[in-house]
């Protein structure tokens, strides 16, 4: 990871390291690396982000890097995301680039951007071309403007 | 153009379908479609451009799809470019691949999630096999029964 001192820092980038048996109920904001072994329930902001194995996070989380082996419930806005194979995430991700291992249980949107931490950014914006299953997608069948991005209701127990 | 080998097909790069494609075995792609692709074991190649509702069991992308993606073992390579959701029982990204839908992740065949259908159906067989016994309401014990019938 990148972990060079951005133009605004003035000190030295440090990592933080959450040990397994702690549990935080709020937020938790770095400006360097975050090592995260134990629960959170809250948001994350910080540089990079590193969710252990053993570790649960329930909330948002805005870093540059974020790379999850455990669970995380909840929103990611990075530049770079990384899931593992033993990582559990159901949210929605906002990111530059992504990518995900053979194993990695993964529910939730994926939305490419070119600015994932724009602050005016608070949930990805739904296109006008047809994001949820319903009539519309019916209706788009036929072959006219856009294309059908999700299956119709029908195929789902 | 277009060769079909025994157990598979290829769609070569000047090669461009509008409408369905249903195929058993393996595909591979590296035309255009625009429309359903039906098949087994699907290789979506570099340049290669669908644009429709994909479902297969194994699939690899390495080129462009616009449409939901309904698979089995789903994989996106470096090159993929995939707009449109993938339902899956398991999917892998690698590093460089565009992603822009949802993933939806289902267990067990058919594609419907068989874990959580499980634990209903353990709770309903057990309350089954007493309501069986006695008219919906309130079950105390087995001697009760004629109580509850009211």
């Amino acid at each position: 990871m990148d972990t060079t001192a951005r133009a605004q820092d003035s000190s030295p980038p440090s990592i933080s390291t959450i040990g397994e048996d702690l549990t935080i109920t709020g937020n938790v904001t770095s400006k360097g690396e975050l090592h995260l072994n134990g629960q959170v329930q809250g948001d994350v902001h910080c540089v990079a982000l590193v969710l252990g194995e053993n570790a649960q996070l329930k909330g948002g989380v805005v870093a540059e890097d974020v790379m999850v082996r455990g669970r995380l419930i909840g929103s990611v806005r990075a530049l770079r995301v990384m899931l593992q194979s033993t990582s559990h995430v159901e949210g929605n991700l906002v990111h530059k680039s992504l990518a995900v291992e053979q194993g990695t249980h993964f529910e939730g949107e994926s939305r490419p951007s070119e600015d994932p931490l724009a602050s005016s950014l608070e949930v990805p914006a739904v296109e006008p071309q047809l994001h949820h299953n319903g009539p519309e997608a019916a209706k788009q069948h036929e072959r006219g403007n856009g294309f059908i991005r999700s299956l119709p209701e029908s195929t789902s127990a | 153009m277009f060769a079909s080998r025994q157990r598979g097909t290829v769609i070569a790069k000047g090669l461009k379908i509008v409408g369905s494609v249903t195929a058993e075995g393996l595909v591979e792609v590296n035309g255009q479609i625009d429309g359903e692709l039906h098949c087994t074991s699907l290789v979506i190649a570099r340049g290669a451009h669908v644009d429709g509702i994909v479902v297969a069991e194994r699939v690899v992308v390495d080129g462009k799809v616009e449409g939901p993606i309904q698979g089995g073992d789903v994989v996106l390579k470096s090159q993929a470019h995939v707009v449109g959701d993938i339902h899956h029982r398991s999917l892998a990204i690698e590093s460089g691949a565009y992603f822009d839908g949802r993933s939806i992740q289902v267990r067990g065949a058919n594609g419907h999630q068989a874990e959580r259908v499980g634990h209903k159906r353990l709770k309903q067989v057990t309350n089954d096999s007493q309501e069986a016994r006695t008219s919906p309401g309130r079950v105390d014990s087995l001697g009760s029964a004629e109580n509850v019938a009211t």
